[in-house]
């Protein structure tokens, strides 16, 4: 971790501050109901950055969007920053519910999952096989965002969220690690494709 | 403690992998966009935390406002 600079640690633990902040409030989750651990995103930005720049010297550079948004999101599943103020089972949240509360951490890590993938392909900046393949993109048809969250919007909200709930349990009480996490990535990112030509 | 046991005896770490691949296939490892944290990175990373950049959490249940 010593070789890492530390202004870059710095800047990614603000960051994700910041955005785990947002994605908090997007959820209905008061600043009275949770606390955020800085200490804990200073953490999680030195071992993402950890794998990142392996990854970027393994790959040559050519890092993809699901792997940047994988490791990153995994980092903050596993060190968990977020604490809820108070996980009494007779507690009540103001939008959540208890199960919510509980696995807070993972609902959080699998929006900034998603936050990151969208964002990039939104601005072209990473690796991107299925955008390199789809005809829409390359003809200016879709923006490759808005099938995104689409097809993302349908995945996890289909049969009474069984596929999110499913997600956050394996997340939380069985082995989830980055590659899993990049692989989820990878297959939304494909499967909310429709400009790819069948084989 | 193993990866400072690699060191002392010289071997290679895991730190080392992607530079000691790379001398073997006699391929450069500069990275590409000025690295992982390069400039066009840093500029996707500053768009989310913008104010109203994100999108919001995608479970219907929990959505406190439709997305921007």
């Amino acid at each position: 971790m010593g070789s890492l600079p530390h202004n870059e640690v710095q800047y990614f633990a603000d960051r994700s501050y910041r955005i785990v902040s947002d994605i908090l409030e997007s959820l209905g989750v008061s600043e009275t109901e949770h606390e955020i651990d800085r200490d804990i995103l200073v953490e999680v930005a030195e071992f993402f950055l950890c794998d990142i720049y392996r990854i970027d010297k393994q790959q040559r550079g050519s890092v993809s969007i699901a792997k940047w948004a994988g490791y990153w999101a995994f980092w903050v599943r596993k060190l968990k920053p977020i604490s809820m103020v108070n996980l009494d089972d007779e507690v009540e949240y103001e939008n959540i519910s208890h199960q919510d509360a509980v696995h807070i951490n993972e609902i959080v890590s699998l929006q900034l999952a998603l936050e990151i993938v969208a964002k990039y392909r939104e601005f072209d900046g990473l690796e991107d096989i299925v955008g390199r393949h789809c005809k829409k993109i390359q003809n200016g048809e879709c923006d490759g965002v808005s099938c995104f969250w689409k097809f993302a919007i349908r995945y996890m909200n289909f049969s009474d969220e069984f596929y999110s709930k499913y997600l956050t349990y394996s997340m939380r009480n069985r082995t989830f690690g980055p590659h899993h996490y990049a692989l989820l990535m990878e297959n939304i990112i494909f499967s909310a494709c429709t400009g790819l030509e069948d084989d | 403690m193993l990866e400072m046991a690699n060191q002392e005896r010289g071997d290679a770490t895991y730190k080392d992998f992607g530079v000691r691949t790379a001398r073997r296939k006699n391929r450069s490892v500069e990275p590409k966009n000025g690295g992982p944290t390069g400039p066009k990175f840093a500029k996707v990373v500053g768009q989310l935390t913008k104010d109203g950049q994100l999108h919001g959490t995608v479970l219907k249940r929990l959505r406190r406002k439709e997305p921007a």
